[in-house]
């Protein structure tokens, strides 16, 4: 039986003048292998799960290294985000101005009159409304179909108070706890869906 | 892939793990873009699971966003690229997650050499119903990379497969250099007979 030449310790299989049929059959299968490793590719799946992982991820940090500042209102965060997100998209003043208007929308929208006097005492679903994303509207579901790369997430923590405004039931007892949203927002700056998570 | 660029300015390996440590998602997405497929590549040809090579991919990046910067700065330049560090971040998921999924004995992949040799020759043997199934060179060989005892394997994966230098696989595989070309050596002197026998050379 051929065997490699144990000669051959330490020496690419290309370059050794030494090299036997064993070696030479298993450097081109080698190099096949390579060639066809090299078409693997990450599953476009894959891509969009990291992403919203690590974004969770990091969002966890962010609210870690900030639990030690002082305290502030939810929607005072939520400026202080916008600002900080939007002060990193690529310039423009076009951007900028949607980007504002979108901040501006999505603070106004969250500040309108809810209806959690009337939610709160609603008997619970039974299922738990942080498993999915909810669009905002119509329009924003088919921004999301139609241009899901152009979307970022935005985390953020509000009295589970305001899940009313959403119009989920919640604990009364329970309203002043927060409750951790991601806000899925488009190109723009407009917050297209929103989901909780438990 | 062209560099990752901000304000005009070249961002170099070292500074993009900066910016991971400080939170920045655009530069993690980045780095993710440019070297996902070889840390892919890397966890299927060591795992031979595509599930498992996703989960180890994503926990490699999800790692990454949840580095403080005083971590971030655990990552030097001049000591090795950044494709080694995150295989390195790899390896250390991978080897979680086959140990989970019991496909590894505790022995399997040894600090030292001593048990690496006497690693089951069983797994080695291919299965000679696979073979017949797959009368290729190249998908053979895959089996019997896939059957090397994980010492080995990743040797030939990092040498053979990813074609890194001998230094920075002893680097990711945390063995010193001289073990590190033990290991290239047995496996690929098992990957010769494996293939010897398949091909009849034998």
């Amino acid at each position: 039986m051929k065997t490699i030449d144990p000669n051959t310790f330490g020496v690419t299989f290309a370059d050794s003048a030494n090299c036997d049929a064993a070696s030479e059959t298993l450097a081109l299968s080698m190099a096949r292998l390579r060639a066809e490793l090299a078409q693997v590719k990450v599953p476009a799946h894959a891509l969009d799960r990291m992403l919203f992982a690590t974004e969770q991820a990091m969002a966890a940090r962010r609210r870690l290294e900030s639990s030690t500042a002082a305290p502030e209102s939810w929607l005072s965060d939520l400026r202080g985000r916008l600002s900080r997100v939007f002060a990193t998209q690529p310039p423009g003043w076009s951007m900028g101005l949607a980007s504002m208007a979108g901040a501006v929308a999505l603070i106004v929208w969250l500040g309108q009159p809810s209806r959690q006097a009337e939610l709160a005492t609603q008997p619970s679903r039974g299922q738990d409304p942080a498993a999915y994303f909810m669009p905002l509207d119509t329009a924003g579901a088919a921004i999301v179909a139609v241009d899901d790369t152009a979307t970022w997430l935005m985390p953020l923590e509000m009295p589970r108070a305001q899940l009313a405004r959403f119009g989920l039931p919640f604990d009364p007892s329970q309203a002043a706890t927060p409750v951790r949203a991601e806000f899925l927002m488009n190109a723009s700056g407009k917050p297209v869906a929103v989901r909780f998570l438990p | 892939m062209s560099a990752f660029v901000d304000q005009g300015q070249v961002v170099g390996d070292g500074q993009i793990m900066g910016r991971i440590a400080a939170g920045d998602s655009q530069a993690l997405a980045w780095l993710f873009k440019r070297d996902s497929a070889r840390v892919m590549r890397y966890c299927l040809a060591i795992a031979h699971d595509e599930q498992l090579a996703a989960d180890a991919l994503q926990d490699t990046f999800i790692s990454l966003a949840t580095l403080t910067p005083a971590q971030g700065e655990g990552f030097d330049p001049n000591k090795g690229s950044l494709l080694g560090y995150l295989l390195g971040i790899a390896r250390h998921h991978l080897l979680a997650a086959l140990r989970k999924s019991s496909r590894m004995v505790s022995d399997e992949w040894p600090n030292g050499e001593a048990v690496a040799e006497t690693a089951s020759e069983a797994h080695f043997a291919l299965d000679p119903m696979r073979v017949e199934v797959t009368r290729q060179s190249t998908h053979a060989l895959m089996h019997a990379v896939a059957a090397l005892p994980l010492a080995f394997r990743e040797a030939v994966v990092l040498v053979d497969l990813q074609e890194m230098t001998y230094e920075e696989a002893a680097r990711i595989a945390n063995v010193p250099l001289n073990t590190l070309r033990t290991r290239l050596h047995r496996g690929r002197n098992r990957l010769g007979q494996a293939l010897a026998q398949f091909s009849g050379l034998d």
